[in-house]
């Protein structure tokens, strides 16, 4: 009996414990050869990628201008395509249609430097310590890599994070229709938005915050900018929209073609460039909102506070009429039904009716993310996306919120601004006025 | 007989080296976790230098100290680089401990999985690209499961105590409640797979898959939590200590590991919009790439390995207990019959 006893240094087990090993051990390193050969030889790498063309407006253009079935000719999307491409770049080697003129106030409107730093694959140089493809690494999950709003995770969170193409932006202080500061923007991603996705970014350095600001207005003007020759073109018929110079494959064919572009001054795409989107980011410093002196009556521990508070009341459900979306916490209200203008500006398309799934099936399939009703804020917690500063609910109140239906003030006095303010700063305290 | 046993004094060193391989491997998946999680995996564009210096010979200040991708990628890659090296104490320990060919395989199959691991990372890195990354990611669980079962088979446990202390027991040899253990590891493994996936998300892909893996994690997570509970106490009726504390600990592990799977939604993406009548909710804003984030987030991942390995020990342990029974007429089986002194 003993002699049956392997001569082993320990128990070893019997072939029963582990029988794959012993039966398919060859099986085994041909799956692991396989699985490394496919993955060497098969697998697409993050570089090299292209921005995806905005199929949703020109699907809606589509039905808008064009008889039903009727779709855009190709050689106009390869003319946009290669105008996009040559006035913009790729994800990877990104570029801006600076005007000719080295002096042109266009130039402050961002840093080619810095939007090369945010742009391309995540990596570091220097021993790590410059880090580049900062939006691929902080934002493109939700932002996408064209900043549409609709990165791999989009479909998770309510709100969607912002489609940068719009160029329209809520929380900024900037009336509507222009394009935020870059403060506004550095504001946003340093502190994130509270009850949404939007994460706060404490601890990136001032240079790549400046990086990703940039790059946000770039996406943005980019996608500004595309929707115009969509529009351009299905306004054209047969005439082209531009000559396109054979095949734009290199970077250095791109600028040559960039740069011929940008100083032809009787195109259209100089029109859409020079008089229309960029302009407005150049004026924008000179647009802002002047806040004025703040009253003491909107701190809550002033004696005026309950004065401007009950007045404030008075405008609420009265004259201002924020009442029909806010209510009053506490008392019972009828939400209306709203979406916001990255939803309008397609479901309002003839023959979609955001109740009927089937109308809305092209434009899902093109890329739009399913409506969601966009909610007024509840005013019972002070909680205020913008910011809780007298400053930032005055601009909320007195621009309203871009692309919501959040309207802005235009007959209310500044005082009656901000008795609003010190109204909606009582609401959370539970009826003290 | 007994002493003949014992004078074979069996060697230690496979199970230390073992133990110690787990270990590590262990910090490597969590430091591995800590690249995922902070976007850090292309710290170091080359591979397998850093910046050009061979990996050990980096300067540590420059490291330890340098920037925070820098210390997480390249530590992982240290890291990396000893479970290489102890896997090779491993396998040499083995040979020189047993002819089992078993085992000797074994330890092979652990050294060749590791370089695997350690060229799969290369690749990763290399070519930037997310699908090895989520092999890598698959790759590291499942290599840490099988070292958790290296351990077990080369240890104590198994070769002297095991048959005498579960003999009187007649109620764990239910086949009913081993497949049941087998279906639970093998669905854990699943749902770290499904983990990795998320965790590695392309920029490029549609947003529509997503929402599947999500609802697919959560409803098997669920059902995990469930069938763990009730696994758990169907075992009440298993009086056995060597299967039962795994079992308890399993059944902690795995509500730890939902509250972390809440946790880490949350630290990611924030609370669902249908939460935001409450003020914690409407309040909260996601703390991207904080130390609070990275080090929950990561703790979620890496908690799903050590249940994967808790699962493991189970069910190898439960699989040895099972075939020496129904084995019982094997010469070993009858040999480890005979009475044993405890504590040997
Ligand atoms: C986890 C998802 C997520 C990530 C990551 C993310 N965002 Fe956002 N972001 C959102 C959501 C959601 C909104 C919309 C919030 C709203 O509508 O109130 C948003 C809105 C914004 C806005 C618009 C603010 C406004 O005033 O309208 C900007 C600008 C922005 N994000 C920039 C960034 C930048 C830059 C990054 C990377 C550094 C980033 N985001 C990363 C989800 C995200
Ligand atoms: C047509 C509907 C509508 C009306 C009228 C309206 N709001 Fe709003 N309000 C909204 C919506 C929708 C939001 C949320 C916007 C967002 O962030 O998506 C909002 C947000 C707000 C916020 C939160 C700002 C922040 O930073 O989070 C305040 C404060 C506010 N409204 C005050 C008012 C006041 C005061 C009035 C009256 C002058 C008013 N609203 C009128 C729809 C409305």
């Amino acid at each position: 009996m003993q002699t049956k006893i392997p001569k082993t240094g320990f128990d070893a087990p019997t072939a029963t414990v582990v029988p794959c090993c012993r039966q398919y051990t060859g099986a085994w390193i041909a799956l692991a050869i396989a699985i490394l050969v496919a993955t060497v030889a098969g697998c697409r790498p993050s570089r090299g990628l292209e921005f995806a063309a905005n199929e949703v407006e020109l699907l809606k253009l589509e039905r808008y201008k064009f008889a039903p079935g009727q779709r855009l000719d190709p050689s106009y999307r390869e003319q946009v395509d290669a105008v996009m491409a040559s006035l913009f770049g790729t994800p990877d080697e990104p570029a801006f249609p600076f005007p000719a003129n080295d002096e042109s106030s266009f130039r402050q409107i961002l840093s080619m430097e810095h939007v090369a730093v945010a742009a391309g694959p995540v990596a570091s140089v220097d021993d790590g310590k410059t880090n580049l493809g900062l939006y691929r690494k902080h934002c493109a999950n939700c932002h996408g890599l064209v900043g549409d709003g609709a990165g791999p995770v989009a479909l998770t969170l309510n709100p969607y994070p912002r489609d940068f193409r719009l160029g329209k932006f809520k929380f900024k202080s900037t009336p509507l229709r222009v394009p935020p500061t870059d403060a506004d923007l550095a504001k946003i991603i340093r502190h994130g938005i509270p009850g949404t996705a939007m994460p706060a970014f404490p601890g990136l350095p001032p240079h790549e915050l400046a990086a990703l600001v940039d790059y946000v207005k770039y996406l943005s003007i980019r996608g500004e900018v595309e929707r115009r020759l969509w529009d351009e073109v299905t306004n054209l018929n047969g005439e082209p929209l531009v000559e396109i110079p054979g095949k734009l494959q290199t970077a250095e064919a791109r600028e040559a073609f960039r740069k011929r572009i940008v100083s032809d001054p009787n195109s259209a795409v100089t029109a859409i460039l020079f008089d229309d989107v960029l302009p407005r980011w150049v004026e924008r410093d000179q647009r802002v909102t002047q806040v004025g002196e703040i009253p003491a009556g909107v701190a809550v521990e002033s004696s005026e506070f309950s004065r401007f508070a009950a007045n404030g009341r008075e405008l609420f459900v009265g004259k201002a009429n924020c009442i029909q979306c806010h209510g009053i916490p506490g008392q019972a209200a009828t939400q209306p039904v709203h979406y916001d203008d990255w939803t309008n500006d397609w479901v309002k398309t003839p023959g979609v009716d955001v109740l009927i799934r089937k109308t809305m099936r092209d434009f899902i399939r093109a890329g739009a993310l399913p409506p969601r009703q966009i909610r007024p804020r509840n005013l019972a917690f002070p909680v205020y996306r913008g910011g809780g500063e007298a400053e930032a609910l005055y601009l909320r109140i007195k621009n309203g919120i871009e692309g919501t239906p959040m309207p802005s003030s235009v007959s209310l006095s500044d005082t009656e601004i901000w008795e609003l303010v010190a109204f909606v700063r009582s609401l959370p305290l539970g009826g003290k006025q | 007989m007994m002493n003949e046993q014992n004078s074979a004094s069996p060697s230690r060193w496979p199970n230390r080296w073992g133990k110690l391989l787990a270990s590590v491997s262990f910090v490597l998946i969590f430091f591995g976790g800590l690249v995922t999680t902070t976007v850090a995996g292309m710290a170091v564009p080359d591979w397998p230098r850093t910046y050009g210096y061979n990996m050990f010979l980096y300067p540590f200040y420059d490291w330890f100290f340098g920037p925070w991708d820098l210390f997480v990628e390249h530590g992982h890659r240290l890291l990396g680089t000893s479970a290489g090296i102890l896997a090779i104490l491993l396998v040499i320990a083995t040979f020189r401990a047993t002819r089992s060919t078993t085992m000797r395989r074994f330890s092979v199959a652990l050294l060749a999985l590791v370089i695997f691991q350690g060229v799969l990372g290369g690749i990763r890195v290399l070519r930037d690209d997310r699908l090895v990354a989520n092999l890598h990611g698959l790759v590291g669980p499942a290599f840490f499961a099988l070292v958790v079962a290296f351990c077990t088979l080369s240890s104590r446990w198994y070769s002297q105590n095991v048959v005498r202390a579960e003999r009187r027991q007649a109620d764990f040899g239910r086949a009913g409640l081993f497949r049941w253990a087998v279906v639970l590891l093998v669905l854990c493994y699943l749902q770290l797979a499904v983990g990795s996936l998320l965790r590695h998300v392309d920029v490029t892909i549609s947003p529509r898959g997503f929402p599947h893996l999500v609802y697919t994690h959560l409803a098997l997570g669920i059902f995990l939590m469930l069938a763990t509970g009730l696994y758990w106490l169907r075992t009440g009726m298993l009086a056995n200590t060597g299967l039962r504390w795994q079992i308890h600990a399993l059944a902690l592990a795995i509500i730890v590991q939902v509250v972390l799977g809440l946790i880490t939604w949350v630290m990611k993406y924030g609370f669902p919009w249908w939460l935001d009548q409450y003020l914690f909710a409407a309040r909260f804003v996601v703390p991207d790439k904080t130390m609070q984030q990275t080090l929950l987030v990561t703790a979620h991942m890496a908690m799903g390995s050590a249940i994967l390995g808790l699962w493991t020990l189970h069910v190898v342990r439960f699989h040895c207990l099972r075939t020496k029974f129904s084995t019982a007429t094997s010469p070993r089986a009858e040999a480890a019959a005979e009475p044993m002194p405890l504590g040997t």
